[in-house]
């Protein structure tokens, strides 16, 4: 029995911000070139496997005000590294995650007489666009240390993987730790990858490579310093 | 019971070890995996052992 689910919960995250208030479409592409290696005495052409690619297309609306989306998308021009995580089922634990860490290519305002102002932007990704799952779940805002429910991908994969973090919200007045565990058992968690820490009431986005392997368990382990405040953060992880 | 040093951070019963401390207590099923990855490394028992004292020599 198929499973299809609808758009509306798509979600769209870029270096730590939630941008999906101001999208309301988001189309991630992934390409694969082919080679050709057709020879004298074929009746058909031939082809072997290349080089992948990746990119995202957004499109929503205009919004100048602090922390908006023409402010998050015109201040992410031109600067390198960029995390772009599209969660096409919406933010839950354990559905699909697109990651891609790149670059925005082009940002464009319109602004027709009869209608609300409109924005689009691209997205190249710059080491491929992976498929993955979320791994925290709800954003989840936590005020003590804890791990977010484990994922189980069936079976470990042995070629690394990519990670993404975007802190989102971050009223804690203390530094926070996140990294992602993995486990063959469910029983013992080891560190994987750790992101860089955030500061006290700063937000963020980080993307991690890892390489070798990626155990059969995945789950999010969070660490803040400080005594009040909470922190909403999302991570996704898309093995090779 | 056989100890091991973390050579990664590890949660399991839950208790958090860092990398290199010391444990004798991860479960014996996790212990494999972790050993196979270089996640935990054995520990081996020191031993002491006296060298026989020599025969005094005569003055």
């Amino acid at each position: 029995m198929p499973t299809f689910r609808h758009g509306k919960k798509t979600a769209v995250l870029l270096n730590g911000t939630d941008m999906s208030p101001f999208l309301n479409e988001a189309t991630t592409t992934q390409e694969i070139e082919t080679a050709e290696t057709t020879t004298f005495s074929d009746d058909d052409k031939t082809y072997i496997v290349g080089l992948a690619d990746g990119t995202i297309s957004t499109s929503g609306l205009f919004d100048s005000t602090a922390g908006a989306s023409d402010e998050v998308l015109n201040g992410t021009l031109g600067n390198e590294d960029n995390t772009f995580t599209v969660l096409p089922e919406g933010n839950v634990n354990g559905r699909r995650a697109i990651l891609a860490n790149g670059q925005l290519t082009s940002y464009e305002i319109s602004s027709p007489v009869a209608d609300v102002i409109a924005i689009s932007a691209e997205v190249q990704a710059d080491g491929g666009l992976l498929h993955g799952v979320s791994l925290a779940g709800a954003e989840v805002t936590s005020s003590a240390s804890a791990t977010t429910t484990e994922v189980d991908h069936g079976s470990a994969t042995y070629s690394g993987g990519l990670f993404n973090l975007h802190v989102t919200d971050n009223t804690r007045d203390g530094a926070t730790t996140i990294k992602v565990q993995h486990s063959a058992d469910n029983a013992t968690y080891a560190d994987l990858v750790t992101f860089t820490s955030v500061s006290a009431s700063a937000t963020d986005g980080e993307s991690i490579t890892s390489t070798g392997t990626v155990n059969r368990y995945l789950r999010t382990l969070s660490t803040l310093a400080g005594s009040s405040g909470s922190v909403t953060y999302h991570v996704s992880a898309a093995r090779r | 019971m056989a100890t091991y040093k973390a050579l990664t951070g590890l949660d399991y019963a839950g208790k958090r070890v860092e990398a290199g401390d010391l444990v004798d207590d991860i479960p014996n099923r996790s212990a494999t995996w972790l050993l196979d990855q270089g996640l935990i490394e054995r520990v081996e028992s020191t031993t002491t052992s006296r060298e026989p004292k020599s025969p005094k020599k005569e003055a």
